[in-house]
């Protein structure tokens, strides 16, 4: 395995590099540059475009311009902004970078969650009207047209019925004077919920290894997973920033409905296949055959083989959902790194453009590799050579 | 998984954390930005040049919330005057520096800001030209502390010395290209400024450049200056100090008060602002009158506008969009006050703003216009005949029909709007070589252009006994008055996505081009890359046929933009200027250098006039249309007026004034 790791790395470096190239190749063969931002107002001068070009280096040849960022690059430095002169790129990025990964983590966390479960049940009921119902909602969700369907939510439940906010992540009037900024909070959120997800998954573990008959393990896991909902409760009851939070949650709420109907959609048809393809396996006939309870042959025999696709899938997405979704976060004034990078392309602002693209392609290469072994650890049939 | 959800406890601390965040939510919510609409009356609408007497605004805070579809780039004053000059930072920072002289709206004339009176004459001393300008001795920043000619002097040596670029080298013009050149400001006394140029400044640089240009505060970046200079890159130490840590001051109205990225931007009152409470009356015959002073004109006959200035706001929060149907939803939602949008509202959007019960809507014509351009250095478009032909293109038809009158059309560059420069006799006679022309009229006189100009056929048009050209049996094959067959030409124009105006255009300017035997081609492409073939660079000379494209016009106090886009020292080859389309004259050289040199209005005025009509001869470009800024605001909002060239958003919102 070790070897395997080690292989891997290499080859994603060098891949990184190919990719870094022929980003910053293609990024730079949109025509003009940034200094065409002067050209719509006839009261500057001309030579105050030169005087930009020659501030953000780009007077010097494409080669030199090429070395400079892959040198850049390799020691960590996205370098310097252009339309947000002299930001650096990485702030701009990280300042991006909560709002998106708490939107879209929660969004893909939940619409697996349910997905998973409801194209679990489906499978199972094949031929009744839940698993029909169900399929003509999902079908009906995945092919929406999303721009539009998430007009629609906005415009349904943010004007029409007033229950959501119409857009943005907090509501301006209470942040005027807050002591904290959004992505403290952002990032406080993000923590907890990180915390949270930990302990969730070492009471699983822990009960899972040290607890070996079933009722007691069960009971054991709800104590404790109580338990830890009521620590999370207690810190954000307690905590000054509370009221920042909750505005940013109650934001929260339609983007994440919408992007969960239509992600879950997509997970439940993969499931649900999946599933069925698993149901007719050999195995499950054995189980039966020994009079194994039929929800043990579900949950245990069926399901977790037909979760290795979604696995994979989950772990891809997790890597683009640092791309943000650019229509989610302009209909939802999301600014993340989706909009980021909209506007970093339309205003020809290349360190940030490819900052943003090279970090998305950094985070899909390591997607790829977890999801390898991952799939590896999950599928006892599949092992690495060496 | 399922059982975790089964779980009673669990369930129960779900539901009590949903509980705690909505309620959490709902009861931290101060009701400040709340903007219900109520049943006051709609605010005023004017027609363009602004016909109402109003207003009296009752003078009780609030939050003015402001609606933008991009967010500012930084909070730094000087990055927005340099590199990071976005029109959204213009509304932001805009209101909060002052200035010697500012462009009062509706009539757009000169007004003193911190300046004593109206601009002083400049001088000859020799062979240098000087200005020396009192100024007020009570024009205070936001901290109460008196803007004196060390700030003003103050500024101008840090834009010299820190190299500043973008607007700075135009509002004070300190580099080797700058003609004339600022080469020294100086504190007379602590209210008297004085400016050394290095020839006779026109009105277009003094007073309507210099003495337009921000003041910065001297107090707070005097530090930040010190150390941009003991550094290597001073421009970027300038640039890149936050304007909250550094204690940046406001002369302005408002006060910049902070952001939270892509969320909101806060300007707050001003509570020291050195207008406040100042009256402004405009008379119908172009009189003006600051607190009761005449400035210009004689004040007799009708007040066409009065208002008093405030701030009358406590604060104005910017809130970021992050795309228009958004904002329209929130505007038509009474979430904000005012929706700020520079790029135009679609007609779903803008029916959707007329059908709010509790919006108002304004309209007012542009500081612009889209054009037609022609390459005058190769075939065809070097040759008169052929641009003239082009010309009779059926505007009306495009714009009323065709474009269903989402746009007017222009046979001027200077804006109807602009009406302190706009000649409208000049443009009528102008325009009706064009209007109300028959399609075999339009023929008939682009095909006498071009067989004036000695252009042929390869297969000529068939007229009938009348001698009109028969719109089905219309030439082809082109051949220039050189000989040559006129090869494919290609009419660069926005795609539909982005502008679908011009795009329309472009293909309406093909058929045209087609029915006068030009094998033209309207090729839909991205602004980025028609800017670059048009303007490719010092030493390349632009090599496109024609294209399409658009102007926003600068100051509209004292128009310059006809010499920045048709002198010959304007070249885009030569300097990255203006004038893409290499038209060179020598007589419109001269009118152009004339006026940029005038101080005198009125000369200025007959100066602008002959080159439009210079213009519309020789035809560089061809005017097309532009279309009218469409506003919409809630109705509890009072605006002193609401006619005025490119509307409420030319004035970044009037945070001075508004009221509600």
């Amino acid at each position: 395995m070790v070897r395997y790791l080690t292989i891997r790395l290499l080859q994603m470096f060098v891949l990184f590099l190919v990719f870094l190239t022929i980003l910053f190749f293609l990024i730079n063969a949109q025509p003009g540059d940034i200094s065409a931002q002067f050209v719509g107002n006839p009261d500057i001068p001309p030579e105050a475009k030169q005087i930009l070009r020659e501030r953000l280096g780009l007077d010097q040849p494409l080669f030199a311009q090429y070395l400079f960022y892959i040198r850049n690059v390799l020691t960590l430095n996205l370098g310097v902004s252009f339309d947000h002169y002299p930001r650096t790129v990485a702030d701009i990025l990280l300042t991006a970078l909560p709002r998106t990964l708490y939107l879209f983590g929660i969004a893909t966390l939940l619409s697996y969650i349910v997905g998973f479960q409801t194209g679990k049940m489906v499978a199972w009921r094949r031929g009744s009207a839940a698993e029909t119902g169900t399929m003509v909602t999902s079908i009906i969700l995945y092919t929406v047209f999303y721009p539009w369907f998430a007009i629609l939510m906005l415009w349904f439940f943010g004007s029409q019925l007033n229950w959501f906010p119409l857009g943005k992540f907090l509501t301006p009037a209470q942040w005027f004077d807050a002591p904290y900024t959004a992505n403290q909070v952002f990032n406080t959120m993000l923590l907890s919920m990180f915390l949270a997800g930990a302990g969730v998954a070492l009471v699983v573990w822990g009960t899972g290894k040290f607890v070996a008959e079933p009722v007691p393990r069960t009971r054991a896991r709800r104590i404790l997973f109580a338990l830890i909902a009521i620590s999370m409760l207690a810190f954000w009851l307690i905590s000054p920033m509370s009221r920042y939070a909750a505005d940013i949650a109650y934001h929260t709420v339609l983007p994440v409905t919408t992007l969960t109907l239509v992600f879950y959609a997509a997970i439940t048809l993969l499931t649900r296949s999946s599933m069925l393809e698993t149901l007719r396996e050999d195995y499950i006939f054995t189980a039966r055959a020994k009079g194994v309870p039929e929800k043990v042959i579900r949950d245990r025999h069926a399901a977790r083989n037909a979760m290795l696709p979604v696995t994979t899938s989950f772990v891809l997405a997790i890597a683009f959902i640092i791309g943000g979704g650019i229509v989610t976060e302009s209909i939802f004034s999301w600014p993340g790194l989706g909009l980021t990078l909209l506007n970093a392309v339309n205003v020809e602002d290349l360190p940030v453009a490819m900052g943003a693209l090279a970090f998305i392609g950094l985070l899909a290469l390591f997607a790829h590799l977890v999801a390898d072994v991952l799939y590896a650890f999950l599928d006892p049939r599949i092992r690495v050579q060496g | 998984m399922t059982r975790l959800w089964r779980s009673r406890p669990v369930a129960v601390v779900v539901l009590l954390v949903a509980f705690a965040l909505i309620a959490g939510a709902c009861t931290s919510d101060d009701g400040a930005d709340t903007t219900v609409a109520t049943t006051a009356a709609p605010g005023t609408t004017a027609a363009p040049g602004g016909t109402q007497a109003t207003t009296a605004p009752t003078p009780a805070g609030f939050t003015y919330t402001v609606g933008m579809t991009s967010d500012i780039v930084n909070d730094n004053f000087w990055a927005f005057i340099g590199p990071d000059g976005t029109v959204y930072m213009s509304y932001v920072h805009g209101p909060t520096k002052p200035s010697l002289f500012s462009i009062a709206f509706p009539g757009l004339v000169i007004a003193p800001d911190a300046a004593l009176g109206l601009p002083v004459e400049a001088v000859q001393e020799g062979d240098i030209w000087t200005v020396t300008q009192p100024m007020r001795d009570d024009y205070t920043w936001s901290d109460g502390s008196i803007l004196t000619a060390a700030d003003v002097v103050f500024t101008y040596e840090a834009v010299r010395d820190a190299e500043l670029g973008g607007d700075w080298i135009s509002a004070y013009p300190y580099t080797e290209a700058s003609s004339p050149r600022l080469t020294n400001v100086e504190a007379v006394d602590e209210f008297t400024v004085k400016f050394t140029f290095d020839s006779k400044p026109g009105a277009a640089v003094w007073p309507h450049n210099v003495g337009v240009a921000s003041i910065m505060p001297a107090a707070p970046w005097e530090p930040v200056l010190a150390e941009a200079l003991a550094s290597e890159d001073p421009a970027a130490i300038v640039y890149g100090a936050s304007s909250l840590e550094v204690g940046d001051l406001s002369g302005g109205p408002v006060s910049y008060n902070g952001r939270e990225e892509g969320a909101f931007v806060e300007n707050i009152k001003n509570e020291n602002y050195a207008n406040a409470g100042s009256t402004h009356t405009f008379w119908q015959d172009g009189s003006y009158a600051v607190n009761d002073e005449l400035l210009y004109g004689e004040g007799g006959g009708d007040i066409a506008v009065e208002y008093t200035e405030g701030p009358f706001l406590d604060r104005t929060s910017f809130s970021i969009y992050g795309d228009q149907a958004a904002a329209m939803l929130a505007l038509a939602d009474g979430e904000i006050d005012y929706w700020i949008n520079p790029l135009g509202v679609s007609p779903g959007l803008r029916q959707q703003g007329l059908e709010a019960d509790n919006l108002s809507v304004t309209v007012n014509p542009t500081n612009g216009f889209r054009y037609l351009a022609f390459n005058l250095r190769k075939s065809p478009g070097k040759f008169l005949g052929f641009r003239q032909a082009m010309a009779y293109f059926d505007k009306e038809n495009l714009t009323q029909n065709v474009l269903q009158g989402v746009a007017f059309p222009l046979y001027v560059l200077v804006p109807e709007g602009n009406q302190a420069w706009y000649n409208e006799e000049v443009a009528d006679e102008i325009a009706s070589q064009y209007v109300g022309l028959s399609t075999t009229e339009r023929l008939n006189a682009a095909y006498a252009a071009l067989e004036a100009d000695g252009f042929t056929w390869t297969v000529e048009a068939v007229r009938d006994e009348d001698g009109n050209i028969l719109e089905e049996e219309v030439g082809s094959g082109l051949i220039d008055p050189e000989g040559n067959l006129v090869p494919e030409v290609e009419i660069m124009a926005p795609s539909a996505t982005y502008d679908p105006l011009r795009h329309t255009a472009s293909l309406w300017l093909e058929d045209w081009a087609e029915n006068l035997g030009v094998n033209a081609r309207a090729n839909p492409t991205d602004f980025n890359t028609i800017v670059a073939q048009v303007w490719p660079g010092v030493g390349t000379e632009p090599t496109f046929d024609m294209y399409i494209l658009g102007w926003s016009l600068g100051n509209p106090a004292w128009p310059t933009f006809h010499e920045g886009f048709f002198h010959s020292r304007n070249f885009a080859e030569t300097n990255d200027g203006g004038n893409a389309t290499g038209y060179s004259d020598a007589e419109f050289d001269a009118l152009a250098d004339a006026m940029f040199a005038e101080t005198d209005k009125a000369v200025a005025f007959d100066q602008i006039w002959e080159m439009e009509r210079k213009l519309a001869t020789d035809l560089p470009y061809v005017v097309l249309f532009d279309t009218p800024i469409t506003e919409f605001y809630n109705n509890s909002l009072q605006f002193p007026f609401t006619g005025s060239l490119s509307g409420i958003q030319f004035q970044d919102g009037m945070q001075n004034a508004v009221a509600k």
